[in-house]
């Protein structure tokens, strides 16, 4: 695990830093870094860079109900609200239900040859567990507005019985 | 920012998966460092053994892409992480030759591949036909029981409408578990680590394995404990894990039983806590053992009387750390006419040793609470309103026998005319039921046979229409299974690597497809994942958990000391009414077996090897090459006896019975009882597609004739005596 603690810290020491800075102190001459080598700044780097072409890493829930349709077993769906609202309801295809800060001692649970679809509550906490998977390498995706905001309160199917929350609503989770 | 539809999100998702680069190493370094300590691309899966009815966990190494070896789990709380010679040489199967790649079809000249739409269409289409003709009570399931069949088998008959789902259990272990059931409530499993005095009656832990006995065994005699072997033979087993062998007549330990039950009660050597606080019936089976004397087992079992008294005697002693072990086939799973009763005394012994429940005695772990498919959102067939038609549980046929039927009652109902189709899963009746001739002719009497398999056995080349390919265990995951342990746990077969032969299919997509094709679909409205997390849902567990890290632990931790009991009365029935209601003796008495030798006869009696079980190992490499080093097809004879018959150890004998004989090489030993041959299980093969052990030895069943007993109604399959004579 000590490695994604690296990881860890550099995402917190980026934001502390201030994300308008233009050349941060510690990245490495081009000219120092082995050719083909993986670090971690080079790949926060291409995260925010790559991010917005990727729909921030957002999926619609509309879009994912029809792949999960489709294209079930390309996609590992995990549910990252508590084990009490997950059993109110939760989406049919759920592959992992994981609390937010026990993440980190599930990832040996992650698939690397599928796509990961996070859901929370309203995308805000998703978000920052796409965003750790995917500097870890993992290929995921938060789903917009989260399982109770973005597709509960669409109407789409669940098993249990949720309860539809409107406050839960929200923008996409942009944090 | 880009809105993204499901268009663009498709391509990009491709695009990243293609770029996700796996692990990210923070310095050149410290990739060099992981790279130079990992071997050549090895990964793991988990799994379950299918070489047995034992489930132990495996774990499965892939190098390469390519099946490596296998090795017991660890975490596996029933075995410990140990596993048999055949768990290990399981891993040829996956790649073997002999494996069915494509669906075949009985043509006059032979099997012809077909397509599996074809399989699916001239099977349904003649099931239909079935259906409107004779009706669903002229369909069958046979199984050896496994927990993918239980489940998709059994709800594939139900939505056919049948009542016919059938495992092995008559021709295994019924006799045990009717015995069980009726006195204790359920069939419990021995605290073998914790105690100090174990009689087996007949059961081989080593030579049949019980992964789980041969853990906790030699951790007990490590401690002090005796371990007693009654058996006309002298197994392997016995050789190494007995202190003493009681070399009792072949089907007469129930006179053994009750004259230690006698014992007990009139020496007052019986917990009379537990006698009077948990059970019924005690003055029923006072007054019904006051007979048996010690003298008189002696003069039945042929076991010397100080033997007999002084055996019960050590093991009272030791109580409630005591326990005559449950047995699976063993001596009186389904062999003779008294082995239901022989269960209920064995039963009834371990209740007045008050064991039930207590450290070293025979405990009734808790499983694990796993859930079931929302029958709200998936349809479940409706029970079949037909009674079965080889009458367990039917009023005045075989009312105690299990649900789970009896299936050496099959081909004579076909031939009869009641079964117009059947399907084979796992299961190999034409070489593992008594009587060949028996079971392939009335087998043949069915207008539809369809056996699935992953390889050729006797049933499939001697009866079946349609043989339909499984895919290996360890090609695809498996359903969720329980591990009954004093810490209860969950496990699961995980695929393991890809399938060698990519046109054989899992049982669960068979049978939907099946089902579907016959109109049923609405039933199997669902994948195994999906089942698989509805039963864990309960256990805030998922596939995935199971799938990377193996068994899990399932509810709490079991505790000694319960004492409810599964049956009627709530307590343990020394003398059962429900036995007594449907005309069966309410305690056990003495009944002698069917059949009795008479001079220059032997009783045939059976049993399993390390290596060699099952028919479905006599094809393995490895496992067959042990046995050909070793002779493992030998049948045992008494040394006194070879010598009146002129038999030298290591020759060629003949054995008789009503018309058949065959000839095998015989082993002369003093290790067996003079009335007795032993004939090891798994030979005798006559599948001529399984060349490998293709007419290997001898099997029983072409000794033994087709019986049921009255009340589990099993097979009596050592109710059978035969003659030898030098080749």
């Amino acid at each position: 695990m000590g490695r994604f603690l690296v990881i860890f810290l550099v995402i917190i020491s980026l934001f502390v830093s201030g994300c308008a800075q233009e050349e941060p102190k510690n990245v490495v001459p081009e000219s120092q870094v082995f050719a083909g080598e993986v670090t971690v700044e080079g790949t926060v780097k291409r995260y925010f860079a790559d991010s917005p072409d990727r729909g921030m890493n957002m999926i619609d829930a509309k879009v994912l109900l029809e792949e999960l349709e489709t294209n079930r077993d390309q996609y590992f769906l995990v549910d990252i609200r508590s084990r009490e609202d997950f059993e109110k309801g939760y989406i049919d295809s759920t592959d992992l239900n994981v609390a937010f800060a026990q993440v980190g001692y599930n990832l040996d649970l992650l698939p690397r040859d599928k796509t990961i679809v996070v859901g929370c509550y309203s995308g805000q906490t998703a978000g920052q567990v796409v965003a750790a998977l995917r500097i870890a390498g993992y290929d995921a995706y938060s789903i917009r507005g989260g399982i109770t905001g973005g597709w509960i309160n669409a109407g789409f199917p669940t098993v249990g019985a949720p309860v539809v929350d409107p406050s839960a609503e929200s923008s996409g989770g942009c944090g | 920012m880009k809105k993204m539809n499901r268009r663009s999100f498709i391509k990009l998702s491709t695009v990243a998966m293609a770029a996700a680069s796996g692990t990210v190493y923070t310095s050149k370094a410290k990739w060099t460092e992981a790279a130079s300590k990992t071997p050549p691309s090895i990964t793991r899966s988990f799994s379950v053994c299918n070489s047995c009815g034992n489930r132990c966990n495996i774990i499965a190494f892939k190098r390469q892409g390519r099946l490596w070896r296998i090795s017991g789990n660890p975490r596996d709380n029933k075995t410990g992480g140990k596993i048999c010679a055949r768990g290990h040489a399981y891993a040829a199967m996956v790649y073997d030759r002999y494996r069915l790649g494509t669906p075949l079809k009985r043509m006059s000249n032979g099997f012809e591949p077909i397509s599996w739409e074809q399989a699916y269409e001239e099977i349904s289409d003649k099931l239909k036909d079935i259906l409107r003709k004779n009706g669903p009570e002229a369909i069958f399931w046979s199984e050896y029981s496994k927990p993918i069949s239980n489940f998709y088998g059994a709800r594939f008959m139900a939505a056919l409408g049948s009542p016919n789902w059938t495992t092995h259990a008559s021709t295994c272990f019924a006799a045990r578990n009717v015995g069980f059931n009726h006195t204790l409530g359920g069939l419990p499993t021995g605290d073998y680590e914790n105690t100090k005095y174990v009689v087996f009656i007949g059961r081989a832990p080593a030579d049949g394995i019980g992964t789980s006995i041969l853990k906790g065994l030699p951790m007990a005699k490590q401690k002090g404990a005796k371990v007693v072997a009654v058996d006309p033979r002298l197994s392997y087993s016995a050789n190494s894990l007995a202190n003493e062998w009681m070399a009792i007549r072949p089907g007469t330990d129930l006179a053994l039983l009750l004259a230690w039950i006698h014992i007990m009660i009139k020496e007052n050597l019986y917990d009379r806590e537990f006698v009077s606080k948990h059970t019924v019936g005690f003055s029923d089976l006072e007054a019904a053992v006051s007979q048996y004397t010690p003298a008189w087992a002696a003069g039945i079992t042929g076991l010397p009387e100080e033997q007999i008294s002084r055996v019960v005697k050590e093991m009272a002693a030791a109580k409630p750390a005591a326990f005559v072990e449950p047995g699976w086939h063993a001596a009186y799973g389904s062999n003779y006419r008294n082995s239901t009763q022989t269960a209920r005394a064995i039963a009834i012994i371990n209740a007045l040793l008050g064991n039930l429940n207590q450290p070293g005695g025979l405990c009734f772990y808790s499983g694990a609470n796993l859930g079931s498919l929302d029958s709200s959102r998936h349809q479940a067939p409706p029970n079949s309103p037909y009674k079965r038609v080889d009458g367990a549980g039917v009023a005045g046929k075989y009312p105690l026998a299990l649900g789970s039927g009896l299936h050496h009652l099959l081909p004579g109902l076909a031939k009869e005319g009641k079964f117009k189709a059947g399907f084979f899963y796992s299961i190999n009746p034409a070489r593992t039921v008594p009587d060949r001739e028996y079971v392939v002719s009335g087998y043949k009497n069915l207008e539809l046979s369809v056996v699935i398999d992953w390889q050729f056995s006797e049933t499939a080349e001697h009866v079946a229409d349609y043989i339909l390919p499984e895919s290996h265990p360890l090609e695809r995951d498996g359903i969720v299974e329980p591990i009954s342990a004093r810490m209860p746990q969950v496990s699961m077969q995980s695929k393991a690597i890809e399938p060698v032969h990519p046109g054989a299919r899992g049982l669960d997509r068979i049978v939907t497809e099946l089902a579907q094709a016959m109109g049923f679909g609405r039933y199997f409205d669902f994948k195994l994942d999906d089942l698989n997390k509805a039963m864990l849902f309960p256990l805030k567990l998922f596939p995935v958990h199971l799938q990377q890290r193996g068994p899990q632990v399932a509810g709490g931790a079991w505790d000694y000391g319960q004492t409810m009991f599964r049956t009627p009365s709530g307590k343990v029935e020394l003398a059962s009414g429900t036995f007594a209601e449907h005309g069966f003796s309410k305690v056990p008495i003495w009944e002698s077996p069917l059949i009795e030798p008479s001079s220059g006869e032997f009783r045939i009696i059976h049993g399993h090897q390390a290596y060699l079980t099952h028919s479905q190992t006599i094809n393995n490499p490895y496992l067959v090459s042990i046995a050909k080093d070793y002779h493992g097809e030998a049948i045992w004879i008494n040394s006194k006896k070879a010598r009146e018959l002129g038999i030298a150890d290591g020759s060629d004998v003949i054995v008789s019975a009503k018309g058949y004989e065959n000839k095998v090489r015989c082993k002369v030993t003093e290790r067996i009882h003079p009335e007795a041959i032993f004939v090891p299980a798994g030979y005798g093969s006559f599948a001529s597609k399984l060349e490998r052990g293709f007419e290997l030895g001898i099997s029983m069943n072409d000794f033994v004739p087709h019986a049921s007993e009255d009340i589990s109604g099993h097979a009596m399959m050592q109710e059978a005596v035969v003659s030898i004579r030098k080749a």
